[in-house]
């Protein structure tokens, strides 16, 4: 199956790592068009099929959380794949997940999510948050010259 | 013959005579003969000098006959000659003017046959090109039909989607009918339902607000649960406080809420059984250890009841906050105020902050902080002083009532704090909830509620009392024993588990409650939504029928255009035709006036060979006279040359 991004990217999932996608898996679509999810979120979530392709079952996330290290509440690999991510690539791989029906990798976006938050005071929230969330005009101008610039290598690429 | 004769004269003449003279011949002698011969020779003479005069004379007069004729012959032959230039410059001139004729004719012949393959091609080609505009003209008509056809159907379906447009919206308004006309259970709902949908906007309008910031609109999205899922409700909670929009969105989830009333319950629960094992431990540290053990005993069930207390507390003050508190009006808090103001008894009220005046909150809200602070270290504190109390086994009940008040005011200002913090929330939810049926009931529950908890707080403070007055100092005697008080104490114990039982009851009920009203609020919400997406779904159908229609319509316009332009060339190119076929009746007029001076030409041209043939015919007959007369002088000179 095909998925074409948000940024004109297209990605081919071969049909092991399919299956997690649950919304799509049982669709008789070949293409795709994914409006809001661009190629670098893609990957991500490309890359968390790949590393359950030869697992069976992805074990359930224990609700409410027990500890505050996720290594000791899911697998090696998870855990590995989801603290390395940034705050906001967090955020857009759970509207992703959800929007494709990869539940094991919403809730363990939102487990990640939650081990932030959890066991602090609001005040530390609030500037968690707030340093996460609110960008300067200039990191919103160096975020757009970059998309931009990936645009323009693309076009190149693709001329 | 004058030669012979001389030669005779001169030699014994030979006379050869003629045959008539034979006769003389045998009868005369020589002498005779020679007279005779004289004679003979004297007339012969003569008559030859008269015959030959004679001959001369007609010889002369021959040849001046013959002179005349050849002068005559040669005049006419002059004529003849003059005549043959003349023709001959004719012939010229005929052959010449023939020769230009021809040319012309050439000429005309190849103007002719060019303007005829010309013509010929240029009908071809006007007749290829009406083919093609008639082809042309055909297609266009019938993509004109096929759009027309679409455009029809367009409409069709435009009106069918109008059609069910309308249909919906009559069922929509059946429904609200019928929803109206239902009974006043209904009528509660439609009211639920307008705070629902005024909830609803009130919400859109902050997604929309805060659509910018991602961490509100996950958690507002479906994901809320899942990330809320993972925590426990002091982290919901701190969570809740790090802003207003947080706190809305996370008191908006009643599934939410759900959860956390049972965790709560399950904690009270956890509690209630802890309580029990520890009563039973008290119970047995009662009939086993001394006086000052039995001191630390009650201390620690005042401090394990305090926390129930404070679980409780917790459990109203949210309960209040979260579910109750947005319906409370100002008046009934101040009602409650001068209520719990007024009455002693519902001191422990104070730990709801609902019996505070402002000055009082402001004064707490200052000296809050220092106490909050100083909280964890006065329960230690307390226990430690509790221990030294009972070592020295001098009980002093007025310093740990008054630690006791001491926590009380500090949790008391600490749910005030919570209070204030809330307040401004509560103002915008107070002014964005107005349920009145969830809210006369739930104000009822928060009632009871309440009492329960001031009736608690009053046993705790009777049990309080009665305790202290059990314990016997020097200079007091108490009329009932321990044993007496272990039995209250057990009494209060049971009645305070009845109260938490009930109390879970209630919760239980309002629980249930909640989930119906959330229930059919979800499911008139789902109608709603279901309504407002089909109709959002037709609105976009029609647009787009509308979009593709004036598309259409555009396109027919054009194609109208074009046909309009097409039929214009049409026009122009049959003029045209119109025009080559003027011209070329005109060249074939001008062709048939060529021809008819063709024929004129060649009538003339034969007129000319005709005349050219009289000439000839003359002229061979002038030839054949010439030849007559060539042929007489030819005689006539062989007859001369005879005669001569």
């Amino acid at each position: 199956m095909k998925f074409n991004t948000q940024d004109g990217q297209a990605f081919e999932i071969a049909d092991e790592t399919l299956k997690y996608f649950t919304k799509v898996c049982k669709t008789n679509v070949e293409t795709l068009n994914l409006t809001s999810i661009n190629s670098r979120i893609m990957k991500k979530v490309v890359q968390y099929c790949e590393i359950h392709q030869e697992d069976d079952i992805i074990p359930e996330i224990q609700k409410p959380l027990l500890s505050n290290n996720l290594y000791e509440i899911v697998g090696f690999k998870d855990a590995e794949y989801i603290t390395n991510l940034e705050f906001e690539e967090l955020l857009h791989i759970i509207k992703a997940a959800e929007l494709l029906g990869i539940n094991t990798l919403v809730d363990l976006s939102c487990a990640q999510f939650a081990i932030k938050i959890r066991g602090k005071s609001p005040e530390q929230i609030k500037s968690y948050l707030s340093s996460k969330m609110h960008k300067t005009d200039e990191e919103f101008q160096r975020q757009r010259d970059g998309e931009n610039m990936a645009k323009i290598q693309q076009m190149q690429s693709s001329d | 013959m004058k030669q012979q004769i001389k030669q005779d004269e001169s030699v014994q003449p030979m006379i050869i005579l003629q045959p008539t003279q034979y006769k003389f011949m045998i009868f005369m002698d020589s002498s005779l003969q020679k007279d005779v011969d004289k004679l003979y020779n004297k007339q012969t003479r003569q008559i030859i000098d008269k015959e030959r005069a004679e001959k001369v004379q007609s010889v002369k007069d021959n040849v001046k006959g013959l002179r005349e004729i050849i002068n005559d012959y040669q005049t006419q032959q002059n004529e003849i000659d003059s005549l043959k230039l003349q023709l001959q410059n004719q012939i010229k001139a005929i052959l010449s003017k023939e020769q230009i004729i021809k040319n012309i004719e050439d000429t005309y012949m190849q103007q002719m046959e060019e303007i005829k393959n010309n013509y010929e091609q240029r009908q071809v080609d006007l007749v290829r090109e009406c083919e093609q505009l008639k082809l042309r003209n055909k297609e266009l008509e019938e993509t004109n039909n096929k759009y027309l056809s679409q455009n029809d159907l367009l409409l069709k379906s435009n009106h069918q989607f109008q059609q069910r447009v309308n249909e919906l919206e009559s069922k929509l308004a059946k429904a609200e009918k019928n929803n109206l006309m239902t009974s006043l259970e209904l009528e509660q709902m439609k009211e639920i339902r307008a705070g629902a949908l005024f909830i609803k906007g009130a919400y859109n309008i902050l997604n929309q607000q805060y659509q910018d910031s991602n961490i509100y609109t996950l958690l507002t999205q479906k994901f809320k649960s899942t990330i809320l899922q993972f925590l426990e409700p002091k982290d919901i909670f701190a969570l809740m406080l790090t802003s207003k929009q947080m706190y809305f969105i996370i008191q908006n989830n009643r599934s939410l809420l759900n959860y956390i009333v049972n965790y709560r319950t399950q904690v009270l629960n956890k509690e209630v059984i802890y309580l029990k094992k520890e009563s039973n431990y008290f119970n047995d540290m009662v009939f086993q250890v001394p006086e000052e053990v039995i001191q630390i005993g009650i201390a620690k069930f005042l401090v394990f009841k305090f926390n129930v207390g404070q679980y409780m507390n917790e459990i109203f003050h949210d309960a209040f906050e979260l579910i109750e508190g947005k319906f409370q009006n100002q008046q009934q808090i101040q009602q409650s105020q001068q209520i719990s103001q007024n009455d002693s008894v519902y001191q422990n009220e104070d730990l709801l902050g609902l019996g505070e005046t402002d000055e009082q909150q402001q004064l707490k809200q200052q000296a809050s902080p220092q106490q909050q602070n100083t909280l964890p270290t006065k329960n230690k504190s307390q226990t430690q002083s509790n221990n030294t109390q009972s070592s020295s086994k001098n009980i002093n009940i007025s310093s740990s009532q008054a630690q006791q008040n001491k926590q009380t005011k500090s949790l008391s200002d600490l749910s005030l704090q919570l209070q204030l913090e809330y307040k401004d929330i509560d103002q915008v939810i107070l002014e964005s909830l107005s349920v009145p049926f969830l809210k006369a009931q739930i104000i009822q529950t928060r009632r009871d509620m309440v009492d329960l908890v001031k009736k608690s707080s009053q046993i705790n403070q009777q049990l309080f009392q009665t305790g202290r007055k059990c314990i016997p100092t020097s200079t007091y005697q108490p009329k009932f024993t321990i044993q007496d008080f272990m039995q209250a104490l057990q009494m209060t114990f049971s009645k305070f588990v009845a109260h938490g039982n009930y109390l879970h009851l209630e919760s239980q009920q309002l629980q249930q409650v909640c989930n119906y009203f959330s229930k059919l609020l979800l499911q008139q919400n789902k109608q709603i939504y279901q309504l407002r997406s089909i109709i959002d779904d037709q609105k976009v159908e029609l647009d787009s029928q509308k979009e593709m229609k004036y598309y259409i319509q555009d396109r027919a316009n054009r194609f109208e255009e074009r046909v309009i332009k097409a039929e214009e060339q049409i026009f122009t190119l049959n003029k045209l035709n119109f025009d080559q076929k003027s011209q070329i009746s005109f060249l074939q007029k001008k062709e048939k006036e060529l021809e008819d001076l063709n024929k004129e030409k060649e009538q003339k041209t034969h007129t000319l060979f005709q005349a050219v043939k009289q000439i000839k015919m003359e002229k061979d007959q002038v030839e054949f006279k010439l030849n007559q007369v060539l042929s007489n002088f030819k005689n006539m000179k062989n007859a001369l040359n005879k005669i001569v």
